[in-house]
């Protein structure tokens, strides 16, 4: 046992003046009695006329004595050491996602989840014993070794006061994964999870594994892999002890979406004449993850202010009124807030800038005791209105024409089926269609589609986890549609009836965006590089040509599926995701500016697309030095799983669930709480022996 | 040391309790102070002395000399033998009672005064001798004071008797063997000595009683202590004080201080009884919530002290 504070010790002083006070006498009631001879007779040590009596033993001195004692040690802080029940080596595996630089971590706000986090690595690392390792191993987006198994506990430390939170998202299998691997060829390692437990990811594997089990789509090897993966992290996960940080309940309001869109509009020149010009909205979608706020029974929303301003112009803020989430049972992966458009907790904002606005656009939001600011502002980019170059390969659809014809600021091109297959074989594939920001396929399709973004009306689009049935489906009706989707604005599908549309199968990662009875009618699919949407039946197989949702629906997908084009500024990332610099800005040497980080210099390719990664922190991405001059990417956290960030207390997977023991890092146990406890019993004891006089 | 001589300065009898009730004394009547020994009396009385005198019981005969009184000459035995014998009765004299009384300061104490106590049964017991002619001799002992009121004999000096006894009050610190001295030069005829203590003396008893057993007295030892000495209801600190000296001790009562106590207030009774028994004194033990009437009808007649 040792003390945290030694000089507590100097308490124990205290059982000088209790020894001195059994010293001086009691004050005691006079009582005359005929005689004291027979009272000396029994009592003939008790002496009489001196100031002072001679020490005896007294039941209720030795308890106050002990008492005191106690209490001594107990200011003195003394403490148990724990790393007896660690083994040898041990693997921090320390969560530096977004949601744990939460200031949550103590009470006055200022310490986030990783300092908490990092206070108890410290303390671990105190207690190693001589022969104990530590490895420490930081995860977010990525799984970073950061030590080898090491029982310097200066370097350690050291490692650990390097740590610092990035503003990204978590993928724990990756991290569980990592650790097991670590463990693989060493006896004795326990891992130790530190974190505040918000992982969509395996809850995403999770999904993926119970499309497995239904027997939908059993030759999907992405699906059997995550199946098998969690079934591999369930077995481990034994070995595993968690220590959740945090508070339970999330107060938290953020900004989960941010998007420029651009239309063209007519405007009135100076000269009176009617011009071309471009109108840019910026939709912004604002979250309340706290629980209801119930005042008297009733709900009180949350009153959220939502300012935006560019470079040179503020608009009027808003005030947001937003109720609390009910529950978190909806599903992680939803990031787009699909199949909850009633929820009160949420609402997109709309601002209209004014024509000709170019530049980064900030949002922010100020809600009172929010803890977490790393989602309260997002950037978006608007960028120059350049038109969208759009490739339409059909036999020939009159309405798809025409519809497309009408939409100002997109330059469409025609070919064939026969003539697209031509061009695709004679330039290799993908190179084919690298002029344009966006194609449409009717009833054909490319081999493959690796990047950029396309729409395939009545074929399926050609990703990985997308089969089709043999058999075709007579008159499917439409169940649901998710007007939460960018492409599905002012889309009603209610009036739509389908005569005959494709099955398919679809990956979890797609979202179906129509649902229809016997399977999704449209489907999106997103990752950082493409963006595709398939539409399952036939224009002419419904009535669809006929309803005014199909030039609406047409008006949203090209600009979505442009905004994927390698060739298109994006106007936000997520962070992480990689920077690309198109070809045509040529090969210099650019000098790329991180948010509150030295520049560094960058060399563009002038023939192929320059990725640039390092992104995890939100804010402004600067690539100056350009022939153009300079280049603006807005990087954003949006990222719900993130922003959802109450604390979990147990890692959950399957059946099996691991609580969080904070037990597991409190090295050094404190003991001064067991101390007070027994000073009270001895407390209480003493009073009772007092009332009695047992044992004079 | 005052004595006081109640003989020479006569008690005032105004506003002094009755100590004894008129049918208590009814039944005390029938009653008579007896003792072990054969003693020699001062004054014809009715009891039997070893002296010879004039009584009608033939008691031995004695050769004639010079100036007996000739009427006791037996003249049938001169017819006989032609010398001169006188004819020898026994003698019938009065007893001596003599009541010594413990007036010390620890003697006030109890809820049923152990004094008062003693006071009524010196006062029934000497009304008992009175009333069988005997010589009555009460000495009160209050420390520096003693009251004494010797050699009183028929019924008319019973209220005298009760007044005495009535104005004292008890005082100063107990001293035995100078009490017993003190009696013991003043009282040299034999009698039926009764002292009546609570013993706590801290010079001890058996010196006092050793003086009063060679005095040729028939002694008894009436043992007073009150009801709250046998059986102390304390608990917690106290600081006892000594009625008499003053002396303080710092007690801390628990019960198993109080079964202690109580131990050893039997040990000195039990030893104050061998002691005495050894010794050839009647002792007779009286707590105070022992109703008076009760010990002297019934406890003292047991005991052979009253027939």
């Amino acid at each position: 046992m040792n003390f945290l504070e030694p000089l507590g010790l100097l308490g124990l002083t205290a059982l000088i003046p209790v020894i001195a006070l059994y010293f001086l006498k009691l004050k005691r009631e006079e009582r005359v009695v005929p005689s004291t001879l027979l009272w000396k007779k029994v009592i003939d040590d008790m002496q009489v006329n001196a100031p002072f009596q001679r020490l005896k033993y007294s039941m209720l001195l030795l308890i106050q004595l002990l008492l005191v004692a106690v209490l001594g040690f107990a200011l003195a802080r003394p403490y148990l050491s724990q790393s007896g029940n660690a083994g040898n080596k041990t693997i921090l595996l320390i969560d530096t996602s977004a949601s744990m630089s939460t200031r949550d971590g103590d009470k006055d706000g200022k310490k986030t989840r990783l300092n908490q986090a990092q206070d108890d690595a410290r303390g671990k690392i105190d207690a190693m014993k001589h022969n104990d390792e530590i490895m420490i191993v930081a995860f977010d987006r990525d799984v970073r070794q950061l030590s080898k198994f090491s029982s310097d506990s200066a370097q350690l430390k050291q490692v650990l006061g390097n740590l610092e939170t990035r503003d990204v998202d978590t993928r724990a299998n990756e991290a569980f994964e990592t650790a097991m691997s670590l463990c693989e060829n060493a006896k004795d390692v326990q891992v130790l999870v530190l974190s505040d437990g918000c992982f969509g990811s395996l809850k995403l594997m999770k999904e993926k594994s119970e499309s497995t089990k239904a027997g939908n789509i059993e030759d999907n090897k992405d699906a059997l892999g995550a199946a098998t993966e969690l079934e591999r992290i369930q077995r481990r996960l034994k070995n595993f002890r968690f220590v959740s940080y945090g508070d339970d309940v999330s107060d938290n309001v953020a900004i989960t979406q941010i998007d420029a869109r651009t239309r063209p509009v007519k405007t009135t020149a100076e000269d009176g004449s009617r011009v071309d010009a471009v109108e840019t909205q910026i939709f912004v979608m604002i979250e309340n993850f706290a629980p209801p706020n119930m005042v008297d029974g009733r709900e009180k929303p949350r009153d959220i202010v939502l300012s935006l301003a560019t470079s040179g112009q503020r608009f009027a803020p808003k005030v947001i009124s937003l109720k609390g989430r009910a529950s978190r049972t909806e599903t992680l992966g939803d990031t787009s807030g699909a199949g909850n458009t009633a929820d009160a907790s949420r609402s997109v904002e709309v601002f209209k800038l004014p024509l000709g606005t170019t530049g980064v656009v900030t949002a922010h939001i100020d809600a009172p005791k929010d803890k977490f600011p790393a989602d309260d502002t997002a950037n978006v980019v608007v960028g120059s209105s350049e038109g969208i170059k759009l490739l339409l390969v059909s036999k020939g659809n009159y309405f798809l024409e025409k519809a497309l014809s009408a939409m100002r600021g997109v330059a469409v091109e025609r070919l064939t089926p026969e003539a697209f297959t031509t061009k695709w074989d004679q330039s290799g594939g993908q190179k084919a269609v690298e002029q344009y920001d966006a194609c449409i396929f009717e009833e054909i399709a490319p081999i493959s589609w690796p990047e950029g973004g396309a729409l395939f009306l009545g074929s399926m689009p050609p990703l990985p986890g997308f089969v089709k049935a043999e058999k075709m489906l007579d008159w499917p009706v439409v169940l649901d549609w998710d007007i939460s989707h960018p492409v599905m604005r002012y889309v009603n599908f209610g009036n739509v009836t389908v005569s005959k549309s494709q099955a398919w199968t679809v990956p979890k990662t797609a979202k179906v965006i129509v649902e229809g009875s016997g399977g999704p009618l449209i489907t999106s699919f997103e990752t950082d590089r493409l963006r595709a949407i398939g539409i399952s039946f036939d224009v002419f197989s419904s009535d669809w040509a006929y309803r005014p949702s199909l030039p609406l629906f047409l008006r949203n997908v090209v600009p979505w599926l442009a905004e994927a084009s390698p060739r298109r500024h994006p106007t936000a990332q997520r962070t992480g995701e990689t920077l690309m610099v198109p070809p045509g800005l040529g090969g210099v040497l650019a000098s790329f500016h991180r948010p509150g980080e030295t520049p560094e210099k960058i060399q563009t390719s002038a023939e192929h697309s320059t990725f640039i990664k390092g992104t995890e922190k939100a804010g402004l991405y600067y690539l100056r030095d350009l022939p153009g001059g300079e280049r603006v990417y807005a990087v954003n956290l949006a990222s719900r799983l993130e922003s959802s960030n109450a604390a979990q207390g147990s890692l959950k997977i399957n059946d099996l669930s691991v609580a969080s023991t904070p037990s597991a890092v409190e090295a050094k146990r404190e003991i001064w709480k067991d101390l007070a406890i027994g000073a009270a019993a001895l407390l209480m004891l003493e009073w009772w022996v007092f009332h009695r006089r047992v044992g004079l | 040391m005052d004595v006081v001589d109640t003989n020479s300065a006569p008690l005032v009898t105004s506003s002094i309790p009755q100590l004894l009730t008129p049918e208590f004394m009814a039944k005390l009547g029938a009653l008579g102070v007896v003792s072990k020994k054969i003693l020699a009396g001062k004054l014809r009385g009715e009891r039997r002395s070893k002296k010879r005198g004039e009584s009608l019981e033939f008691a031995d005969h004695r050769q004639y000399s010079q100036g007996d009184d000739l009427r006791r000459i037996d003249w049938n035995l001169y017819g006989r033998l032609e010398k001169l014998f006188l004819k020898l009765f026994l003698a019938e004299e009065d007893l001596s009672v003599y009541l010594l009384i413990d007036g010390s300061r620890s003697m006030d104490f109890g809820s049923i005064n152990k004094f008062d106590y003693a006071r009524k049964v010196t006062a029934a017991l000497s009304y008992i001798g009175i009333n069988n002619l005997d010589r009555v001799s009460v000495t009160v002992d209050t420390g520096g004071k003693e009251y004494n009121l010797p050699n009183i004999r028929g019924k008319k000096q019973v209220f005298r008797l009760f007044d005495f006894l009535a104005k004292i009050k008890p005082d100063g610190k107990t001293d035995l063997m100078e009490t017993t001295k003190r009696f013991i030069i003043r009282n040299r005829r034999p009698g039926v000595m009764l002292l009546i203590s609570d013993f706590l003396d801290p010079n001890g008893y058996e010196a006092p009683l050793k003086a009063l057993i060679g005095s040729r007295m028939d002694v008894f030892a009436i043992h007073v202590l009150a009801k709250e000495e046998i059986e102390p209801v304390l608990t917690g600190d106290f600081l006892l004080v000594d009625s008499e000296t003053g002396e303080r001790l710092d007690v801390t009562a628990s019960r198993r201080l109080v079964e202690n106590y109580q131990k050893t207030v039997r040990g000195f009774c039990s030893s104050l009884q061998q002691f005495c028994s050894t010794r050839g004194v009647t002792y007779m033990f009286a707590s105070t919530d022992l109703p008076f009437e009760a010990l002297v009808l019934n406890y003292l007649r047991q005991a052979g002290l009253v027939r």
